[in-house]
């Protein structure tokens, strides 16, 4: 890559100014859009300021290319900086984003100390977990929070926290820790993170929550432990009981007894209530296996090895999407599914089989021309409600993976 | 488990021999059982640390017991004109939170500094623990915190200290803060007794150097670790170093032919490395010859390897050489000057290793960008120039 610098035009439109990031995979400038005299960050892969290899920077910053894709396809979020375009120049890619205008997280703490407002750090949390939810919806694992991925913002009048850097994240179908992986450690990652190259431990959503919960100690005191487990009063925080136990629990060192998802750990932080959501079992009936469900589990197909659905299944034939289905409950506390497919999922209550297809999945039968429709001849619902005894059927009654749902 | 590995710039050598550097990289392996950490809060509670300061130094020993495990040890001591035992060391498991913060609680600040008194009088405490058959195994340190001069104790002296201390099986982590404390002190303490020596800039650090040292203790997978260096005839060893966790001259101390190079408590995922140079003597016959035995021990764990040359008149053979390790010792000198201040004594290396390396290899470009910050700036850049970068961790 040729050098850039301050002035230059990147793709005949975007204006460079000032360098505002730079890390070890990326260098970011600030830039004005000619055509729309909008601010954006233009971010080119950082060769020569960084300490790693050539082909590593190159392939972080695909990954974060990718992520952002992925992001932007699933029609973006809030708390999660936007990608504008992608542009190759003289042969390498640039990505063109959102410019947020803040404060990184660690940088503002130092500023202002620790947060006295518990209400503040509840708030952030929730946005995050709303972040790390919408990621895992599109079978993403940020595997990378901390505080100086995070960029405070004011949107709408609100302190608004928003991620800003994804050349970690991974899909839950990458595997977790190949040998070629490099080792990321600090008191932000779970050990299924920081130690994926000896650990059976599964990488997944809760990889997520363990990270959400030490950003709220570090909210709370300004500094982190490597410690798991922690609640913030054993560190001379003066903190609301619901928060520090919401805190422990989401730190805790086994995954199983953290808060499955980023889901349930938003709804504990709105309700101010540590409790778990609601819990319900299913049976996997050709294998009989029983499987604790939180809102927000997921079943799905099993892969090599790295993050994965809650819930996996055996599926040779790949008939099933790695996040299959999703549980969760409706404000009364009702459950229901939602699929999230490409083929499908079936649901038997009392008067035979109901189709139930996410609208991506719908849009790829029909361009194959297969039938998206139900029994009836209708489109199929995206989501269902579940009764105790339905019965769930992935990709159809006949395939032989069927769970029976017990509330 | 643990492993060492050993590797030479100059594999091979003419018969009239030739001084080869050597690397000694070891891998700590894994910790087989979680350790029992007996841990001493050494705080300087002298007039000029009222404020910021010692407030800080109380939320630094209220986060230490947020990170204790119930088999842990932990007291505090303080020293201003004397030394106090403001905690007895007290197994976490026998107290609580709120009967230890009333300790931390009356700690103020006031008097002269009498850090000697400060540091034997920890020692001492920590020592009251050593007739239990469990603190053998114990990972054992003093964490001193102070921001000034002893009123009557030299360097030397706190050298003596210090050796006193490590032969007692006791770490020290040692940290300065502020710009008035005895750098060369703070620097001795932690080099000798085996710990690291760190500048603190502002109070808001104090809580996080507390924290760090007592997670570190915990990934211990063995104490009281050694190098020894067995060396073959005619061989002699000179200028040795650790170069991870910190640069920093080791005192190496001689017996017939064999050296012994004291290491820090190994702990898991931290390599640590040591770099030296190695005579070869001359040699007519030609071959592979072990210049040096090495073996490392640290609590019944022990690995070995050894650093070998091969002996030739192949003018291809003599002429291959390993850059990467003779920069990684020659960084390692460099980064130890810098951290002592002796920014000519930098500079003049850098200057040979441009010459040898040229100036646009990547090392060389570090060490030279650490030479200009530390003849820039002050206390904060000499402590992060002795950090080496491993590669191999990423934060």
């Amino acid at each position: 890559m040729s050098a850039v610098s301050e002035g230059d035009l990147v793709a005949g439109r975007y204006e460079l100014g000032e360098v505002v990031g730079e890390g070890g995979f990326a260098k970011v400038y600030r830039a004005t859009d000619t055509k729309t005299g909008e601010t954006v960050a233009v971010k080119y892969p950082n060769y020569e300021g960084s300490q790693n290899d050539r082909d590593i920077v190159t392939r972080y910053f695909e990954k974060e290319a990718d992520t952002l894709a992925a992001v932007r396809d699933a029609g973006g979020h809030p708390n999660l900086m936007s990608l504008l375009a992608v542009e190759e120049v003289d042969g390498t890619t640039v990505l063109v984003v959102e410019f947020v205008d803040g404060y990184e997280l660690d940088s503002a703490i130092h500023q202002t100390g620790p947060l006295s407002e518990a209400d503040h750090v509840r708030q952030i949390g929730i946005d995050l977990c709303d972040a790390m939810s919408f990621l895992h919806e599109s079978e993403i694992v940020y595997r990378d929070l901390k505080p100086d991925n995070v960029v405070v913002t004011d949107r709408g009048g609100s302190v608004t926290p928003v991620l800003i850097d994804f050349n970690t994240a991974t899909g839950f179908d990458a595997g977790g820790g190949g040998a070629d992986e490099t080792t990321i450690v600090g008191p932000y990652k779970p050990r299924e993170v920081a130690e994926a190259d000896r650990t059976e431990m599964r990488q997944g959503p809760w990889s997520d929550v363990y990270s959400v919960g030490k950003i709220l100690l570090y909210l709370l005191k300004g500094t982190v432990p490597r410690k798991d487990g922690v609640d913030p009063r054993d560190f001379g925080a003066d903190c609301e009981p619901y928060l520090a136990e919401i805190v422990e629990k989401a730190t805790r060192t086994d995954y199983e007894d953290r808060y499955r998802n980023a889901t349930a750990m938003k709804r504990v932080l709105e309700a101010r209530d540590p409790t778990p959501p609601a819990q319900a079992q299913v049976r996997y009936t050709q294998e009989d296996a029983v499987y604790t469900v939180y809102p927000g589990d997921t079943i799905g197909r099993r892969h090599a090895d790295g993050p994965q659905s809650s819930i996996v299944v055996d599926d040779p034939e790949e008939y099933i999407s790695t996040v299959q289905v999703q549980f969760d409950t409706d404000e009364d506390g009702e459950w229901f599914i939602r699929d999230r497919s490409l083929n499908g999922t079936y649901v038997q209550t009392g008067n035979g089989w109901q189709r139930v297809l996410c609208p991506a999945g719908r849009r790829r039968l029909e361009a194959r021309g297969e039938d998206p429709t139900d029994r009836s001849g209708e489109t199929p619902p995206e989501v269902f409600g579940l009764r105790d005894g339905d019965l769930v059927a992935l990709v159809h009654p006949s395939y032989g993976v069927t769970f029976e749902f017990q509330a | 488990m643990v492993a060492i590995t050993t590797d030479v710039n100059r594999p091979y050598v003419p018969a009239d021999g030739a001084t080869v550097t050597a690397t000694v990289d070891v891998e700590p392996g894994e910790q087989r059982e979680a350790v029992e950490r007996h841990l001493l809060l050494c705080l300087d509670a002298s007039g000029s640390m009222d404020g910021a300061k010692i407030d800080q130094a109380r939320e630094g020993a209220s986060w230490v017991f947020g990170l204790l495990e119930p088999d842990d040890y932990v007291g505090i001591v303080a020293f201003d004109s004397e030394a106090s035992v403001v905690m007895r060391p007290t197994r976490w498991a026998e107290t609580s939170r709120e009967a230890a913060m009333t300790h931390v609680d009356r700690l103020g600040a006031g008097g002269g500094t009498d850090m000697y008194d400060g540091l034997a009088t920890a020692r001492d405490a920590l020592e009251t623990l050593s007739h239990r058959p469990e603190t053998d195994r114990a990972v054992r340190r003093i964490l001193l915190l102070s921001d000034g001069k002893d009123n009557s104790h030299d360097p030397p002296e706190f050298e003596d200290l210090a050796t006193e201390v490590d032969e007692s099986g006791i770490r020290i982590q040692s940290a300065g803060i502020g710009t008035d404390y005895d750098e060369e002190t703070i620097r001795t303490l932690g080099t000798t007794a085996r710990g690291e020596w760190t500048h603190l800039t502002s109070p808001g650090d104090i809580e996080a150097f507390f924290g760090d040292a007592v997670e570190r203790a915990q990934s211990v997978v063995a104490t009281d670790a050694t190098l020894e260096l067995d060396a073959g005839p005619g061989v002699e060893v000179s200028e040795v170093y650790r170069a991870l966790p910190q640069a920093q001259e080791v005192d190496v101390a001689w017996e017939a032919n064999t050296a012994v190079v004291p290491l820090p408590d190994l702990a898991e995922r931290e390599r640590q490395r040591v770099v030296l140079k190695v005579r070869a003597p001359r040699r007519e016959q030609s071959g592979e010859v072990a210049l040096a035995d090495v073996t490392l021990s640290a609590q019944g764990r022990e690995a070995t390897d050894r650093i070998a040359v091969e002996y030739t008149d192949d003018g291809e053979d003599l002429a291959e050489h390993n850059e990467s390790v003779s920069l990684d010792h020659r960084q390692t000198v460099v980064r130890t000057e810098l951290g002592r201040g002796n920014v000519e004594a930098a500079e003049t290396e850098v200057e040979k290793m441009t010459q040898i390396h040229g100036a646009d290899t990547q090392v060389v470009e570090e060490v030279e960008e650490q030479t200009r910050l530390v003849a820039e700036g002050g206390r904060e850049e000499r402590d992060r120039a002795t950090r080496i970068v491993d590669d191999a961790r990423v934060e």
